[in-house]
């Protein structure tokens, strides 16, 4: 008889019981997830119950990977339950990543490997990852991130957001220390300066892997901003502006918002500010009210002299102000944004 | 030991003539050009009292100019409380910060007015402006996210100014900005035009163990434009990069202003340092003059001098912007 381990505050469900829940109801159990207080027991809960869900598979992930091509034959294994499994470790890590992370991430990598014993990757599988992707995305520790990539690229080596992955990777290891979380601050300060490389170098090498991914169309867009916000970082704005040439022909509503707040930004480093001034309203008509545009046209118009306009923007702004009005608050954490709407779409296969 | 400094802030008033309609930008008509600066005025950390117009010798732009002069105790004031409620402050930290905010309330005059603003990675006006009273909104104040620290003193600063009252800004911090969109060189341009004052408390671990004891009660105070530097160099033991983060911003950032960096200890009730912070404020002076001899336009050095004998500290901004 398996004993499992009750993971949950008090006396809640077990890990066995939450699972079996979330296969008849995942939208509403997952909603329930948060509450788990020791993740790395409801993965070995999970450990216990793999082989009742994986039958079938392979014992060893990477001897399958090398030896079997990608349009092998399928595994043969109960794969409704497999993707019940995942699907589940996956919404557990991602429901409690905020205040579990290391955990949270062993958890993910758990799935990932489970995930990746399944050969060929079929739809589910590229859905499960594109949401651990954004999850650990959100992380904003770019040591895990890599290694996660290196994961994905075995399954799904030209998945273009795993490309981008690649490039925010690099430009996480420049991130602000207050965008990282207690949790990954030692390990993301080793990997940011593994081998002593300054700040500048660290950005340069960001903004190289971005100008890489500017061919690649689905890309080009996003790849762009986040160029040009490195540019910035390094007080090349001539040249973010450049970059930026082209945002207003962006379709994705992100991309063009985020182009035009740095735009502005780049504008009001070179003493422009009529047309930084410009560049923030047209954020703000995509976001409005947005935090991050508001201030920085307050601002901009303020030291100009324009300080009645200014102060009736804060007037406006300081009984409103809402973080979920703007999506600057997530661009370290890359895909993240998207997570509820990846996970969802992953949680479809579950049944 | 640390000594009470002098600082000084200076405030320019748009109206006089012809009520403006824009308070926050200087208008002058009718050829009156009205500038009101503060000037605090100490020895030996003491206050300064019963000074007078001709005590005071003030010069805009190298050109002296006949002032009047008023106390502060006579002028209403607009006090922003700017605090920060990132994530870091939690427990007994948001306790106490919470105890000096709802305490605020009680030291202000009946037309005063206040505003509680709490800094996160976002902005929240917890107490809208308004009449100094309890709260229950206080109550509600919560520690959460990251620190927009530079976006919450430029917005704070930019707030609209109302004629014939004086704004003090007064925000508590532990100098740490998580997520703000303005940089330090912004934020430091919007001080030269803001008409307001602005003091920063600073809290630091074991403050008056490396500063010694301060002279004047609990508050390990540093001038904005005088640091004291044996507690400078103490404080630095703190932080790697200076006594606590962004420690020259923020120095500079008062002294725009005219008001001044004040470090505390964790441990010090944040209600008594608010309620001396006001106290201290409230014994400085009104300087008013109508420009005279020099362009009303672009920027305009101020110097204060007090014609006593002496060595008196006088702390006045170092000038603003005309129309």
């Amino acid at each position: 008889m398996l004993c499992f381990v009750a993971a949950l505050r008090g006396s809640g469900p077990s890990t066995a019981d939450l699972l079996a829940r979330y296969i008849q109801h995942p939208d509403e159990v997952a909603a329930e997830l948060g509450s788990v207080v020791d993740l790395d027991g409801a993965r070995s809960d999970l450990d216990r119950l793999a082989p009742k869900f994986l039958a079938g598979l392979p014992a060893k992930v990477d001897s399958v990977i090398s030896s079997v091509p990608p349009a092998g034959p399928a595994v043969s294994i109960p794969e409704q339950r497999r993707r019940d499994l995942v699907a589940f470790a996956l919404d557990l890590a991602g429901a409690n990543v905020a205040w579990h992370a290391p955990a949270a991430r062993r958890l993910v990598e758990w799935g990932c490997y489970n995930v990746r014993r399944h050969l060929p990757p079929n739809e589910f599988d590229h859905r499960w990852q594109l949401a651990a992707l954004a999850l650990l995305e959100g992380e904003v520790d770019p040591d895990a991130l890599r290694e996660h990539l290196g994961h994905v690229d075995a399954q799904f080596p030209a998945e273009p957001r795993a490309l981008l992955g690649r490039a925010l990777a690099d430009e996480q290891a420049t991130a602000p220390l207050e965008f990282v979380s207690e949790a990954n601050l030692a390990t993301v300060n080793r990997a940011r300066n593994p081998t002593g490389a300054s700040q500048a170098a660290l950005m340069a090498r960001a903004a190289a892997s971005y100008r890489a991914l500017l061919s690649v169309e689905p890309l080009r867009g996003e790849a762009s901003v986040r160029l040009a916000h490195v540019q910035i970082a390094l007080g090349q704005y001539d040249q973010a502006l450049a970059t930026l040439a082209t945002v207003d022909q962006e379709s994705d509503g992100f991309v063009r918002y985020l182009g035009y707040l740095f735009r502005g930004l780049a504008l009001d480093h070179l003493g422009r500010p009529s047309e930084a001034q410009a560049a923030f309203r047209a954020a703000l008509e995509l976001g409005p009210n947005a935090h991050a545009p508001t201030m920085a046209l307050a601002s901009s118009l303020f030291r100009s002299g324009q300080t009645s306009e200014a102060s009736r923007l804060i007037t406006n702004l300081l009984p409103n102000d809402d973080q979920t009005r703007d999506v600057w608050w997530s661009y370290w954490a890359g895909d993240f944004q998207q997570w509820g709407l990846l996970i969802r779409r992953a949680r479809e296969f579950v049944k | 030991m640390t000594r009470r400094s002098a600082a000084a802030a200076a405030w320019i008033v748009a109206a006089v003539l012809g009520a403006a309609a824009d308070a926050q930008v200087p208008v002058f008509r009718a050829g009156v050009d009205a500038v009101i600066v503060d000037v605090d005025v100490r020895n030996g950390g003491r206050p300064v009292t019963g000074l007078v117009a001709a005590d005071f010798e003030l010069l805009d732009n190298g050109v002296a100019q006949t002032v009047d002069v008023r106390s502060l105790k006579d002028v209403p004031l607009d006090v922003t409380l700017l605090v920060d409620a990132s994530g870091s402050v939690d427990g007994r930290r948001l306790d106490r910060l919470k105890s000096g905010v709802r305490d605020t309330a009680q030291w202000l005059r009946a037309d005063d007015r206040w505003t509680v603003i709490a800094i996160e990675h976002v902005l929240r006006e917890i107490v809208p402006t308004q009449a100094p009273r309890a709260t229950a909104a206080v109550d509600a104040l919560r520690a959460s996210g990251g620190t927009a620290l530079y976006d919450g003193l430029g917005a704070a600063l930019m707030q609209p100014t109302t004629p014939g009252r004086r704004q003090l800004i007064v925000a508590y911090t532990d100098g740490d900005d998580t997520s703000s969109i303005l940089d330090p060189a912004s934020l430091l341009e919007i001080a030269l035009r803001s008409n307001a004052l602005m003091d920063i408390v600073v809290p630091v671990e074991n403050a008056r163990d490396q500063a010694g004891s301060p002279q004047s009660g609990p508050m390990v105070q540093q001038t904005a434009s005088l640091v004291n530097r044996a507690t400078s160099a103490a404080l630095k033991t703190t932080h790697a990069e200076g006594g606590f983060p962004n420690e020259s911003t923020l120095t500079e950032l008062t002294t725009r202003t005219g008001g001044r960096l004040v470090v505390v200890d964790y441990k010090d009730s944040v209600s008594t340092t608010f309620k001396r912070v006001l106290d201290e404020y409230r014994t400085s002076y009104l300087l008013q003059y109508t420009r005279t001899g020099v362009d009303a336009s672009g920027w305009h050095d101020l110097a204060v001098r007090v014609k006593r004998p002496g060595h008196l500290d006088v702390r006045a901004r170092r000038g603003y912007w005309g129309g």
